[in-house]
């Protein structure tokens, strides 16, 4: 597989901790053991009254400590103590009237949650990137790299914490007062391991209110669960068998292009865009389908990106809590666009370069975020360029233009697609095939089923674009509605292919 | 006049907000309703409909009971060596009074078939003369249980079969999960018996059952190359050998798959079938797996079984050559049609000449 399965810990030295992982073996939202597990949660979580408010939030913070625990117990008192940390180094920020010392707290705070980043993801990176360079500069002798579990959602809960600690410096909000409340905001286990990143401003503010049963909002949570128990199930994972091919060999296109032919190979990149964006976007709607049944509200993370015009307007629409963090806590910092076109474009380089050095500790990761700072570059040069030909600025307005702007997007966004993976002498052997021309073994399973899917999603988004599906859903009767949901759940369960159920992000 | 205005505006939000809230929880209800009603009805139905749960069976039974047309019924019982081996139509052929089929199906043995024929007994369907091929290796039984387990899952199975498999050392701890799973969420568990028989395209090449859909009318089927070159045949026959010599080297005649063999022959003589046990041919290099006199054994252990419950033995080992096979034991047309030759004039032919026995 592209991407590998989530490899479970060592065993926990506690009895109590073995048996959580027995009954909660995987952290995926899809299966049937967590489906109890949020049973239990949630029924507990309704039915203790609602005057008891923080008891409420310490059932949650419990809750979400043994998710991550059933994983790995040591992990999860990491994550917890870190938690705690940050807590603590923000109360006594938001104390300290000396800058120097707000400052040296911020940067502590900072420090140590990008400390153990590096320590847990990037170390054998930098370990194996400078022993590269010492071979090829002939010097004798290299690092040992370190043989460590990288903590699931390591990415997410560091950036979570640095952009408190940010805003408790800027004063943009207040240090937290309540434990158990900043505990929830970075261990609310729908968001822990593979986000919507969410802001303190934005969640805090939540656990203090009373949350009370409302079943319009049940409704809108198992809406989005649908959504995206079907976008992992049926698509994700069906699109995983035409890039990775079947098991037990795995032997798809994307892993020996050199077995296929070219237009197999064109193929399975397109299955492979469409992949990553269900994965993704699937988790995404599966985890705010959770928050909503617990009372909790998270950001949209995707926003029909596919059908962006263009590459700017697509980063406005694919992972948004990481785009707008990457905004507001890098790009901006850096000078944003306030400093001419050279800077700005500087500016775009580095915060995409760093964006996708936060997807994976791997230099094809790097690439991919340089592409994208590339096109974005090239996109803004070429904005400014068709503001001077009105023809041409009208041309691409249209209709017509903007089907064709979508298109070249798309293009531009799945060819970036093929750094996306930790392999880089993969990606370019891939690179290699597509513009090879030459025949091959086909796909292996039937490229009508690919084009009947890709037709489908897109189908689905033009609706939703137009707002029919708004206007459909507000007006249809229960029983539709109803259909509606039953129908997504059966057609989730058996499209669901053999194998495939690691979440992408999950690795990041 | 503001106030009540206000009232008013208030009161619609309220009004707006409770039927928001009906419609909410009624279109919750409706789907928990739908999916409980889609999933348990076609759970029931498949229970109570083997075909669907099990397509490798339901393909062959069909293409059998498309083919009832009153003259007696010669079935061979069996596994992929059946399936490739039985030229059901080419018995037809030479005796038309006559019906034959082959009910041969990949990785299967003594329980999986004593499963099939109480299906077909079931149906009213009583072959007058019963073909039983025991596949060596599927006598093993080790402390994991018999290697059938692998391939009849517990999704392919009713309550009733559950507990009849288990008898004969399948695991109940995954066959029972997999069947309730079969019973109360068969858009998930039967999803592959679903999709290969709606959209086949779909689904990968091995998660289809198709083995008994692409055989011929009389349940035969045969390789579509009917050649191999040297390199090939070394190629197969070392697959074979890694597949087969470990499971050999612990098989013994003594195993709960023989047991179920004994009962399948003690139903068949309950029911009045007559019944044929047979090992089927191999290629010498395949006879070479077999540890120093385990095959001799096996023979012996058939034999035994099959006069106890008053059914003839057959065996036809030695009946092939080399070249007959493509890996040593899975034969090519000009192997199936030598063995069903034969088969018939010594075994088929007899037993109907004969007057029935």
């Amino acid at each position: 597989m592209l991407f590998a399965a989530s490899i479970p810990p060592p065993e926990s030295e506690f009895a109590y901790f073995r048996a959580l992982r027995e009954w909660l073996p995987e952290p995926f939202f899809q299966t049937q053991p967590f489906l109890m597990f949020f049973a239990v949660v949630a029924g507990v979580y309704w039915l203790t009254p609602r005057r008891w408010k923080t008891a409420r939030v310490w059932w949650l913070v419990i809750a979400s400590f043994h998710f991550y625990a059933a994983w790995s117990a040591e992990l999860a008192f990491l994550v917890g103590a870190t938690t705690v940390a940050d807590f603590l180094l923000a109360r006594l920020m938001d104390r300290t009237a000396d800058p120097r010392g707000r400052r040296a707290l911020l940067l502590t705070s900072i420090g140590m949650n990008l400390g153990i980043l590096a320590y847990f993801k990037y170390k054998n990176f930098f370990l194996g990137s400078l022993n590269g360079l010492l071979e090829t500069a002939g010097v004798p002798g290299s690092f040992d790299t370190l043989n460590v579990l990288i903590p699931f959602g390591i990415s997410f809960y560091t950036f979570e914490a640095i952009s408190y600690a940010v805003d408790v410096y800027r004063r943009k909000i207040k240090a937290e007062r309540s434990l158990p409340h900043f505990l929830l905001f970075i261990l609310f286990f729908p968001h822990l391991v593979a986000g919507p990143i969410v802001r303190a401003g934005d969640f805090l503010k939540q656990t203090r209110r009373i949350k009370r049963w409302n079943w319009v909002r049940v409704q809108v949570g198992v809406q989005h669960f649908l959504l995206g128990v079907f976008l992992k199930l049926a698509i994700a994972d069906r699109m995983a068998l035409f890039c990775d091919g079947l098991p037990p060999g795995y032997d798809g296109p994307l892993h020996k292009p050199g077995d296929y032919s070219t237009a197999s190979v064109w193929l399975a990149v397109m299955a492979y865009a469409l992949r990553i964006y269900a994965d993704f976007a699937g988790y995404s709607h599966m985890a705010i389908g959770l928050a909503h049944l617990l009372g909790y509200r998270l950001n949209k993370n995707f926003d029909m990106p596919y059908l962006s015009p263009n590459v700017a307007e697509f980063w406005k629409r694919w992972h948004i809590s990481l785009s707008s963090w990457l905004r507001d806590y890098v790009y901006i910092p850096l000078g944003g666009n306030r400093g001419g076109g050279w800077a700005t474009n500087r500016n775009l380089m580095l915060t995409m370069a760093l964006g996708g050095l936060w997807h994976g500790a791997s230099w094809s990761y790097v690439l991919w975020g340089v592409i994208h700072g590339a096109l974005l570059i090239g996109h803004r040069q070429f904005r400014a360029w068709s503001e001077t030909k009105p023809l041409l600025k009208s041309a691409l307005e249209s209709g017509p233009g903007t089907v064709l702007r979508i298109a070249v997007t798309f293009a531009a966004v799945s060819f970036a697609w093929i750094f996306f993976r930790p392999d880089l002498a993969g990606s370019w052997a891939v690179l290699e095939r597509m513009f090879a021309f030459v025949p091959g073994k086909p796909l292996e399973l039937n490229n009508r089923s690919l084009w009947y899917t890709v037709l489908f999603v897109l189908a689905c988004q033009v609706i939703v674009r137009f707002g029919l599906w708004q206007r459909i859903s507000a007006k249809a009767p229960p029983l539709a509605l109803g259909m509606g949901y039953a129908t997504c759940l059966t057609f989730a369960m058996l499209l669901a292919p053999p194998v495939g159920k690691t979440f992408i992000y999950f690795t990041f | 006049m503001a106030v009540l205005a206000s009232d008013l505006v208030g009161h619609t939000r309220r009004d707006k907000s409770v039927s928001s809230s009906r419609r909410a929880t009624r279109a919750l209800l409706c789907a928990v309703a739908l999916i409980l009603a889609a999933q348990l009805g076609f759970g029931a139905y498949a229970e109570r409909n083997p075909k669907r749960k099990d397509p490798t069976y339901g393909d062959k039974f069909d293409k059998l009971a498309a083919r009832s047309d009153g003259r007696p019924l010669v079935l061979m019982l069996g596994s992929s060596r059946t399936l490739l081996g039985f030229h059901a139509g080419q018995v037809e052929g030479e005796l038309p009074g006559v019906r034959a089929f082959n009910f041969g199906t990949p990785a299967s043995g003594p329980i999986t078939h004593l499963v099939y024929l109480r299906r077909l007994l079931d149906t009213g369907i009583v072959p007058a003369l019963l073909l039983i091929e025991v596949l060596p290796p599927a006598l093993a039984d080790g402390a994991a249980g018999p290697g059938e387990q692998l391939f009849l899952t517990g999704e392919r199975l009713s309550s009733s079969e559950v507990d009849l498999v288990a008898r004969f050392g399948f695991r109940e701890d995954r066959l029972r999960p997999a069947w309730r799973e079969s019973v109360y969420a068969p858009a998930s568990a039967l999803r592959f018996q679903i999709l290969g028989r709606a959209v086949p395209s779909w689904i990968p090449w091995n998660l289809r059952g198709d083995w008994s859909r692409n055989t011929d009318a009389h349940g035969w089927a045969t390789p579509p190359r009917q050649t191999v070159t040297p390199e090939e045949r070394r190629e197969r026959t070392t697959n074979a050998d890694a597949e087969y010599r470990a499971t050999l080297a612990v098989t013994t005649p003594e195993g709960r798959p023989m047991r179920a063999l004994a009962e399948l022959l003690d139903l068949c003589r309950v029911v009045g079938i007559h019944a044929r046990v047979i090992a089927m041919p191999e290629a010498p290099t395949f006879r070479s797996l077999y540890p120093d006199g385990l095959s001799d054994r096996i023979v012996k252990s058939l034999e035994s079984v099959a006069n106890a419950n008053g059914s003839g033995f057959l065996d036809a080992r030695q009946w092939l050559a080399e070249e007959d096979f493509y890996d040593g034991h899975h034969m090519f047309r000009a192997g199936a049609e030598a063995f069903t030759r034969r088969l018939t004039a010594e075994v088929i032919r007899p037993h109907f000449d004969g007057g029935g026995r």
